[in-house]
């Protein structure tokens, strides 16, 4: 029997705001680099590569590593279950925003 | 940071990049001057030879933004949403603008003014209009309105000068968003 409190369950792995935000911003792309993620999240080196390494652990992203030129990049693109992932944690977000607003008093 | 802040990065990210504006504003500006005979550009190779002058410029602009902003690719529908876009926001204005200042000679630039329109709505649709998009296209409206176009041979001509000088300012004002929205380069240490 499905527990009521699992439709209102927060992944884990995505709920934190930096790889939620990463996630976010790779559902409306194709993938974007390595460059362009550090730039819109203004996060460090290592801060990004350290959340980019949770999530493609976890199945949520693909990294392909090349040179442009002769300098090294990383692209980064969801993956299909990153995609659902990413989308289920806003409804459920959504749902507990709604849940947490209160009824007027006086209505 | 909210979902919707989030969802526009990409957009942004990509069409905010103003500077690649220049050699197009350029390019405008000297079409205009070129067709009017005012400079050396009427001569096809003095054209040509700009032309590949501001090719050149664009590519060192885009590497620019490639290297100091990243890469990103749009999803495919969003991509040819914004191709319909601009084919809708460019193209019928100029066609129709073309033909309106040809058929009706009016004392208004009516390319000028379906130019700047075509810009805000463009804008709208695909980035989101800014305060400095509506001051610069609604200026190329209020310019395009001007009663004294009359007086000009060659309207169509004269009509690309205010166009080159609303798209460069609105692509250093477009740059200078981006740069606000993702940091100055100085701020990066590029990475992996």
């Amino acid at each position: 029997m499905l527990d009521p409190d699992d439709a209102l369950a927060l992944d884990r792995l995505i709920h934190e705001p930096n790889r939620l935000a990463i996630l976010t911003i790779l559902s409306t792309t194709q993938d974007a680099d390595f460059v362009f993620l550090q730039r819109a999240l203004k996060l460090t080196n290592g801060n990004l590569s350290s959340h980019l390494t949770k999530l493609e652990a976890g199945g949520l992203i693909e990294l392909e590593k090349s040179f442009v030129g002769k300098k090294p990049n990383t692209r980064v693109a969801l993956t299909a279950q990153g995609r659902r992932r990413v989308s289920t944690h806003w409804e459920q977000l959504d749902r507990l925003k709604h849940l947490s607003v209160r009824p007027d008093p006086a209505g | 940071m909210e979902r919707r802040e989030l969802e526009v990065t990409a957009v942004k990210g990509t069409y905010l990049r103003g500077l690649l504006a220049l050699p197009v504003g350029l390019l405008f500006l000297m079409t205009g001057v070129g067709n009017l005979g005012w400079t050396p550009l009427g001569d096809p190779l003095a054209f040509l030879t700009c032309l590949l002058a501001l090719a050149a410029l664009a590519f060192g602009i885009n590497h620019y933004y490639n290297v100091h902003y990243g890469r990103v690719r749009l999803l495919r529908s969003q991509q040819l949403r914004f191709e319909v876009a601009s084919l809708a926001c460019f193209g019928i204005p100029m066609i129709l603008g073309t033909i309106l200042d040809f058929r009706l000679d009016l004392p208004i630039s009516a390319f000028d003014v379906l130019f700047g329109a075509g810009m805000l709505v463009w804008f709208h649709l695909c980035v989101g209009l800014r305060p400095h998009h509506q001051i610069v296209w609604g200026a190329l409206i209020v310019v395009g309105l001007v009663p004294l176009w009359g007086g000009f041979d060659d309207r169509a001509s004269v009509g690309w000068l205010p166009i080159g000088v609303a798209t460069i300012v609105a692509g250093l004002l477009n740059h200078r968003a981006l740069v606000r929205s993702f940091g100055p380069t100085t701020e990066l240490h590029v990475g992996p």
